[in-house]
């Protein structure tokens, strides 16, 4: 009874995750993999086993899958090799990563006249900008919902260092 | 949609799916059953790399949706089945032709270099 009850609570959440899917595949494919999914949990419970371990295991397989299809949908993976398209991402986590080194080097210092860093920091702003507008000027036009996903990220991507920066007072 | 048609070698998802499929329509519990038999449980595959497979696999035009039931008395009829179509069967003989060569040649090299072949 119990086993049933959790069953019955994973599908449910197994439901959810398929949201992630396209609609399109999700309307294809959605109640056979929800069906598979049931199979599964009631496979493992007739044979006297926990659910949980092959629960966990197609929740995430099934998120890497919605991953998958989605990026096949929009085509992301063509066009996120495109530099003007990935070096807007990679660049912040760098810079990211550089503020984030420095700050555990020798602290959170603040000083009158602007250093190498904040130097680096200003060079890296003005190129994320040139390289966002390119990337948005040439695509935008081209595939505007893959070029809005990634330009999104692009976007989030820059937050993260400017945040920092802005967060510890830099 | 490499991985997926008869020009180059097949996903090991894939190839095994058409293996499935070679014998007899299956939904899609019936294929991942197949598949873990045939392969004596070393190929797992989630939902997501099944469903992700069979997409690709339909529009490649290697299986496609079959109205047959195997058994509408004991079976959800609400189940789809799959079953292989005749560009399916050619990539799954391809395949199996290129696996045959590979055999071949390695029954061929033996003894590996580095075995007991040296002065033979």
């Amino acid at each position: 009874m119990a086993a049933e009850r959790s069953d019955s609570r994973y599908q449910a959440l197994y439901g959810v995750l398929l949201r992630l899917y396209p609609a399109a595949f999700r309307e294809r494919f959605g109640e056979g993999m929800a069906q598979l999914f049931g199979d599964l949990c009631r496979a493992r419970t007739a044979a006297g086993r926990s659910a949980l371990p092959v629960v966990s295991w197609m929740f995430v397989e099934t998120a890497v899958g919605a991953l998958r299809e989605n990026l096949a949908t929009m085509r992301m993976g063509l066009m996120i090799k495109k530099p003007t398209a990935w070096l807007p991402i990679a660049l912040p986590l760098a810079m990211l990563a550089y503020v984030l080194t420095y700050v555990a080097m020798y602290g959170v210092v603040r000083t009158t006249d602007e250093g190498t860093p904040a130097h680096i920091f200003q060079l890296w702003a003005v190129i994320q900008l040139v390289t966002v507008a390119t990337f948005a000027a040439k695509w935008l036009p081209q595939a505007p919902r893959t070029a809005t996903a990634i330009l999104a990220l692009q976007v989030v991507s820059a937050v993260l260092p400017l945040g920092t920066v802005l967060l510890l007072g830099l | 949609m490499s991985g997926a048609t008869s020009e180059g070698p097949l996903t090991p998802a894939v190839l095994h799916i058409l293996l499935a499929l070679a014998t007899g329509d299956r939904h899609g519990y019936g294929i991942m059953k197949q598949v873990d038999a045939d392969s004596h449980g070393k190929v797992k595959m989630g939902p997501g790399t099944l469903y992700g497979s069979i997409r690709r696999m339909i529009e490649a035009g290697l299986i496609r949706e079959s109205d047959k039931k195997a058994d509408p008395e004991l079976d959800d009829q609400r189940r789809v089945y799959y079953q292989i179509t005749g560009a399916g069967r050619a990539a799954l003989a391809a395949e199996l032709d290129r696996y045959r060569e590979v055999v071949a040649v390695a029954r061929r090299i033996r003894p590996l270099p580095g075995a007991s072949s040296h002065g033979s």
